[in-house]
């Protein structure tokens, strides 16, 4: 039966990293600025534990569980933003938490709707959301919501903007990733459908019980790699006066002092956005190894 | 005594193409009816038209007395359950969860009762080693026998057969006809599509030939099988016999 182990090269590779990140960084500091920007260490602490749960409720497949942690992890990083936090990696990890729930949901909206083939109406308003938001850039979009947008709602309208920023990059990884479920779907055979109407299921309980658990599962992989994309893409959160990674970084190069470290920043950047979606695509493959048991060759 | 299940000149069509053409027949409560015919002549059709996965034309079918168009398909599909060729288990479920996904989700018994009913089924199948097993870990005849299980979970009035055996060599073949044996010794009503000849012989009350869409022959075994003047069926089973026994 195929099972996770945990990857020797993957400990390697993220020691090896570590490793260069400690010699090359000019100072601690600098090194625990960029990653916790100028907030505490208690928060990322916080986050490991809410993830500890999560994992938990996963392995006990308690699907009330894991909605309720999202649900805290959410509350927590609402009640906690304020100027200042989060800044640096964690402006970066948070926004790319805050994404994934409702990425996923999204994309699994789409998908079914853009598969399905009853509701027309609803087949044709995902296609064209689908079809408009993949066709253009992230940061045309975002420009276009964040400074045009803004000046045509009412102010009574308006929300901070971290919150239209986690709504973008949701529906742009949605659509993304709503083909990726839609690939699933069109891979499942026709076997699948005959054999849960055979049985009685309504098309919305074949949908809800036995499409949607096994598409998700076989696309976990490629899933992920929207994820990976998410993640990187949302550095373009300094465009908007966020002090993640980058814009943290440029702002250390910006002192005449520390001209001659550029490089030596650059690689601290590249290295720390590696790391995590290297940790990110670790996680992918354990989840999929996890849920995938029925990919097992015959005993 | 009133038959279970009931056709009146059945039509039907798929893409354009006429599958079935004025097909009636008639099926008795506990009896066990055998389809057979070469490959193409809608007998699979006829089957999934019979648990409405195919809409048809014209005609009439009553089971119990009742119009099936007239029941809600997920009530219909409770009473008459079906078991495919090529299995069609949900490969990303266990064994058990297969089985108990129906009467879960469609009888909303409780996780517990669910999974009582379907271990009892997979016993009565000799599954019930397997059952944290996932459909790709187990042999084509034992993949059927969970399907077999799967079906009867929701204890159906009627089981609809689809060539249960042919994607099986004959020893997965044999796990699978004594368990469908011991169904028919039970009484339940069952539709068998197959081209087990000797099955036929030896469990059919009712065998149909059917071809080009059309009923070519129905009636007892002896009828159509054995003392048949049409000739068609006599090559039919002669092929049939020459393909399993060679020319011996």
């Amino acid at each position: 039966m195929s099972q996770y182990k945990l990857n020797s090269t993957f400990i390697i590779k993220v020691v090896v990293a570590v490793t260069v990140l400690f010699i090359i960084a000019p100072d601690f500091e600098v090194l625990r600025r960029f990653v916790f920007g100028f907030g505490q260490f208690i928060t990322p602490s916080i986050f490991v534990l809410f993830f500890a749960i999560l994992q938990y409720t996963l392995l006990k497949n308690n699907k009330f569980m894991a909605l309720l942690v999202w649900v805290l992890i959410f509350a927590f990083i609402l009640l906690n933003i304020k100027d200042g936090w989060p800044t640096g990696l964690m402006v970066n990890v948070v926004l790319t938490l805050m994404c994934l729930p409702m990425t996923f949901i999204l994309a699994l909206l789409f998908a079914v709707l853009r598969f399905q083939s009853t509701l027309l109406v609803l087949k044709i308003f995902a296609t064209v959301i689908i079809e408009s938001v993949r066709g253009v850039p992230l940061i045309g979009l975002m420009i276009f919501i964040l400074s045009v947008g803004a000046d045509m709602v009412p102010a009574y309208w308006m929300m901070p903007k971290i919150i239209t920023l986690w709504m973008i990059y949701s529906l742009f990884a949605g659509v993304y990733l709503a083909e990726v479920f839609r690939g699933g779907f069109q891979s499942i055979p026709k076997a699948y459908f005959d054999g849960a109407y055979a049985l009685g299921m309504s098309p919305l309980k074949t949908y809800v019980y036995v499409l949607v658990p096994k598409v998700v599962i076989d696309t976990i992989p490629a899933a992920f790699n929207v994820y990976i994309g998410l993640f990187k893409e949302t550095s373009l959160v300094l465009l908007f006066g966020y002090f993640d990674l980058m814009n943290i970084a440029l702002n250390y190069l910006d002192f005449p002092e520390h001209y001659d470290e550029s490089i030596k920043i650059y690689m601290m950047v590249l290295i720390l956005f590696w790391i995590v979606a290297t940790i990110m695509h670790e996680y992918g493959h354990y989840l999929f190894k996890t849920f995938s048991k029925y990919e097992a060759k015959k005993t | 005594m009133k038959p279970l299940l009931t056709i009146d000149q059945l039509s039907l069509s798929l893409s354009g193409k006429e599958i079935l053409k004025d097909v009636s027949c008639q099926f008795q409560t506990g009896s066990c009816s055998v389809l057979i015919g070469p490959s193409g002549s809608g007998k699979s059709s006829l089957l999934k038209t019979l648990n409405l996965l195919n809409e048809y034309d014209a005609g009439l079918v009553c089971f119990n007395g009742k119009d099936i168009k007239k029941i809600s398909k997920i009530e219909l599909r409770k009473k008459i359950g079906m078991v495919f060729q090529q299995y069609n288990l949900f490969d990303h479920l266990s064994v058990l969860d297969n089985c108990a996904l129906a009467l879960k989700r469609v009888l909303n018994l409780k996780k517990r009762d669910a999974y009582e009913i379907a271990q009892a089924y997979l016993t009565k199948v000799k599954m019930n080693d397997f059952v944290n097993a996932f459909p790709r870990q187990l042999s084509g005849g034992q993949q059927q026998r969970v399907a077999i299980a799967r079906a009867m979970c929701l204890q159906p009035e009627v089981l609809l057969l689809d060539e249960p055996t042919a994607a099986l060599d004959p020893e997965m073949s044999f796990e699978v006809l004594e368990t469908i044996k011991s169904l028919a010794e039970e009484g339940v009503t069952m539709i068998y599509v197959t081209h087990e000849i000797n099955l036929a012989r030896h469990l059919a009350d009712q065998v149909i030939f059917i071809e080009e869409g059309r009923v070519v022959a129905q009636g007892d075994v002896k009828e159509v099988l054995d003392t048949t003047k049409n000739n068609r069926i006599k090559k039919f089973i002669e092929q049939i016999e020459h393909r399993l026994y060679g020319s011996e």
